[in-house]
């Protein structure tokens, strides 16, 4: 048999290259802004509400929020660090069990499907008031009711993002950055023009002083010891102000996304969340209080806090009237982004379980043409649809009910942090929540023991306080939870529980490409690695590459080459197994942990090692690093593919280094 | 990227004397054999002929033929102080069962098994691969004794 000349050798056929969204890593910046579409929106409505729960006191009670939300990215700061795809199920199922992880998630998703009925209420009453405005100057009648307006508007935005998420419509970073950007914008014109305004009329700081409505009080009205006063009267107003931390899961669920280094970028982002929160929601929330009349505050400005403020200001009234309009653009697109979030957080942490096993797979059946979890995504925008027309556009008592799921997802995440470290203590945490005090080989965490006692003092006051938060929060989290144990007894009895490779959470999508050839113009950077892989528990090496190199000057080329003794070339065959995909799954989890780009790859030729090198002489790779082979040993790796690489070179031969890491070893040669 | 370097070249290690021309009657252990028989008296101090050929036949359990027909068959013995070759040209080919390539050049190298000498004998190995591409194979094959072949690496630089 003659081999054909060197010349004429082929280059790799059936190359399958990876693409998926979660390759690719954001700034802090940019995480900033997915959290701030979520977490900066309660501050067109958290006010009004507050106000409207204990009086003229709120805006202390808000910024206290605010200082506390700082505290609570904190905690995130911690857990996320811990788990890469992390957030409430992962770290409570992790630290408590899946029992207590599935009441955990139950009351998360009252949290979600919330959020977009509060979010596009909020906005249709902003609009209708704004509206009442214009028609009113414009000596036209006004005399619509506002809160049925947003019941209207609230149905319509979320029929809108239920078809964009059916459609798989993805969140895009980049429009979540320019809608900060131009809030932000507004929120420093709010900012300035408050301060001229208190400059130029004074100012009396708001009252601290509780005055609890009738419906603030809820139950506790009848438990003649529980008095709204003193330290019970601070944590009951806390309790009425909690539903502002709304927003935080969007940090466990922006990790992932988040560019190395991970947890200084993460820390990054909690600080530009924790200050915008602070001056956005809790300064405004402030000057409102000092500018707008207590009485219209009460009023007439209730429902769209940051109107009034806008329209109160010292200044000519068409200018303040412009001003208005921008805040409930502002405010449209901030909130809109919210209810958007309500369904992709919803989507995600229903998959999340799902995966787990303890939701049914109907639940997880493709639409037949967009591919997404349509069922999910119908359900959420049914249950958000009925809480919109049941509520009527009233925003105080959907803020009743926001503050269960807030209040209750967050005491979990930090009870399961507090667990985790004396379970986990052989846990390598990058960070730490401070004040801990270290007893033997614990470390005690005080402050998280703070932490959550606030939040559980806050969540049993709340209990007593909002009765029918209370009532809809435990039965909502009881129908999830039975439906959750439910199906998670019925997945068992199945044969297997893994789904058809389609519907798999991460969409592995393996495109193939007609030569390795098309793909090089991909790597665009000054170095290059290249890592073979092949044992998806075998990773050791990638682990060594990502945690060393440098993503803005390296690219890394994953590969795992094949043999397929039976090629068949040029048919459509996608001979992908189960295990390709998992170790796939492993790399990009490991990426994802580092924050690194990676360009993982499938080849199928009679040699892996000659795939090796000849992706590494096309490529022009500087390094190969290969984690070692248990059943051939690193020698003998080297020697397979000194002689591949020496087959394919010419006279001037390029020269690649040729690294084995195995765990405690490394074997570094040249080529 | 550097051109490499080899402290020992290919013409050092295979001279008239090292260089067989065989016919395809030989099947692969019984190649390597021949070559283990012509070479051991290089390397009798060290190793027994049969312990030399035990040894390489349990490296061959991993080894592969490469497609342009040259099959490299290596050991590296702890006790060796240098490299040592034996080269087989089998103009007719040599069908291996277990190989889609014919082998058609084979040269058995001893490498000391120290590991300062590891980069070298990785070295050994890739310069081979590097020179025997098919166009050499297919030019030692035209030549018809070991003298000539000899004179073709030396000619060649190699």
């Amino acid at each position: 048999m003659n081999p054909p000349p060197s010349s004429d050798r082929p280059s790799l056929k059936k190359v399958f290259v990876l693409s998926t969204a979660m390759l690719s890593f954001i700034s802090f910046w940019k995480a900033s802004a997915i959290v701030l579409c979520d977490f900066g929106s309660s501050a067109y409505y958290s006010g009004g509400i507050a106000m409207n729960a204990y009086g003229p006191a709120f805006p202390w009670f808000v910024m206290g929020v605010m200082l506390f939300a700082g505290v609570m990215l904190a905690v995130y700061v911690e857990s996320c660090s811990m788990f890469v795809r992390g957030g409430v199920y992962v770290v409570v199922r992790h630290a408590m069990g899946k029992f207590l992880a599935k009441i955990a998630v139950s009351s998360l998703v009252f949290d979600y499907v919330l959020t977009g009925p509060i979010s596009a209420i909020s906005a249709g009453l902003y609009i209708s008031y704004l509206a009442k405005s214009l028609l009113g100057m414009a000596g036209l009648p006004a005399d619509f009711s506002p809160n049925m307006l947003a019941v209207v508007f609230g149905v319509a935005v979320i029929a809108y993002f239920w078809k964009e998420n059916i459609k798989g419509v993805k969140e895009s970073g980049d429009t979540n950055v320019r809608i900060v950007l131009f809030v932000a914008v507004i929120a420093v014109i709010l900012l300035l023009w408050s301060f001229l305004t208190v400059y130029v009329r004074g100012f009396t700081l708001p009252p601290f002083k509780l005055e609890f409505s009738e419906e603030a009080l809820g139950w506790s009205k009848h438990i003649s010891w529980l008095k709204p006063i003193g330290f019970i009267g601070v944590f009951m107003a806390f309790g009425h102000s909690i539903l502002a931390l709304s927003g935080l899961e969007s940090m466990a669920q922006v990790y992932r996304e988040i560019e190395d280094p991970k947890v200084p970028n993460l820390k990054r982002t909690a600080v530009i969340v924790f200050v915008f929160s602070v001056m956005f929601t809790g300064v405004l929330t402030f000057l409102s209080s000092m500018i707008i009349p207590g009485d219209l505050i009460a009023g007439e400005y209730a429902e769209n806090l940051l109107s009034g403020l806008a329209l109160h200001l010292h200044g000519p009234y068409f200018a303040r009237l412009a001003l208005q309009a921008l805040v409930v653009i502002s405010g449209g697109l901030i909130l809109m982004g919210a209810v958007n979030t309500s369904f992709v957080g919803a989507n995600g942490i229903l998959n999340r379980v799902a995966e787990d096993g303890i939701l049914h797979d109907w639940f997880r059946r493709l639409h037949p043409k967009y591919g997404t979890t349509s069922r999910i995504i119908t359900m959420v925008a049914v249950l958000q649809v009925i809480i919109i027309i049941a509520s009527r556009g009233d925003i105080f008592l959907l803020g009743q009910a926001y503050a269960f799921g807030v209040l209750w997802s967050l005491v979990f995440d930090t009870l399961s942090l507090i667990v985790l470290r004396f379970k986990d203590t052989e846990f390598e945490r990058e960070w730490m929540f401070p004040l801990n005090i270290k007893v033997k080989r614990y470390q005690v965490p005080v402050g998280l023991m703070a932490v959550l006692a606030v939040l559980l003092i806050t969540g049993c006051l709340n209990l007593v306080t909002k009765p029918t938060a209370t009532v809809a929060g435990v039965i909502f989290t009881a129908v999830f939870f039975t439906l959750f144990q439910v199906s998670e007894k019925l997945n068992e009895k199945k044969a297997t529980l893994h789904l058809d490779d389609d519907e798999a959470e991460e969409k592995l999508n393996l495109k193939s490409e007609a030569d390795i050839n098309t793909i090089l113009p991909e790597l665009s950077k000054p170095n290059r690695i290249l890592v073979p892989a092949r044992n998806p528990d075998n990773l050791v090496h990638l682990k060594q590459v990502l945690k060393t190199v440098d993503d803005e000057t390296t690219d890394i080329i994953v590969l795992s080459a094949k043999v397929a003794k039976a090629m068949e070339f040029g048919r459509e065959e996608t001979p992908v197994t189960d295990e390709d995909k998992d170790l796939f799954r492993n790399v990009v989890l490991m990426a994802e942990k580092y924050g690194k780009t990676v360009k993982p790859m499938l080849v199928f030729s009679n040699d892996p090692f000659l795939s090796i090198a000849q992706v590494a002489r096309d490529a022009r790779v500087g390094e190969i690093v290969m984690g070692v082979s248990g059943s051939v040993g690193a020698e003998v790796q080297l020697e397979k593919l000194a002689m591949a690489w020496g087959m394919l070179q010419k006279e001037d031969g390029l020269q690649v280094t040729a690294r084995i890491i195995w765990q405690g070893r490394e074997l570094t040669y040249k080529l | 990227m550097m051109k490499q370097q080899d402290s020992a070249t290919l013409a050092s290690l295979l001279s008239a004397d090292s260089i067989f021309y065989l016919d395809g009657t030989y099947d692969r252990p019984g190649l390597v054999a021949f070559l283990a028989a012509k070479l051991h008296p290089r390397v009798a101090e060290v190793i027994g002929e049969k312990a030399l050929v035990d040894r390489l036949n349990e490296v061959e359990k991993l080894n592969n033929i490469l497609e342009t027909g040259l099959y490299i068959p290596h050991a590296k013995l702890p006790d060796l102080s240098d490299f040592h070759a034996a080269m087989a040209v089998i103009p007719a080919g040599l069908k291996d069962p277990a190989s889609p390539y014919a082998v058609r050049a084979a040269i058995l190298l001893l490498s000391p098994g120290k590991p300062p000498f590891f980069q070298q004998h990785l070295n050994m190995l890739a310069s081979m691969a590097r020179t025997f591409q098919t166009p050499f194979i297919d030019k030692l094959c035209s030549l018809s004794s070991p003298a000539e072949a000899a004179g073709l690496f030396a000619s060649a630089g190699r």
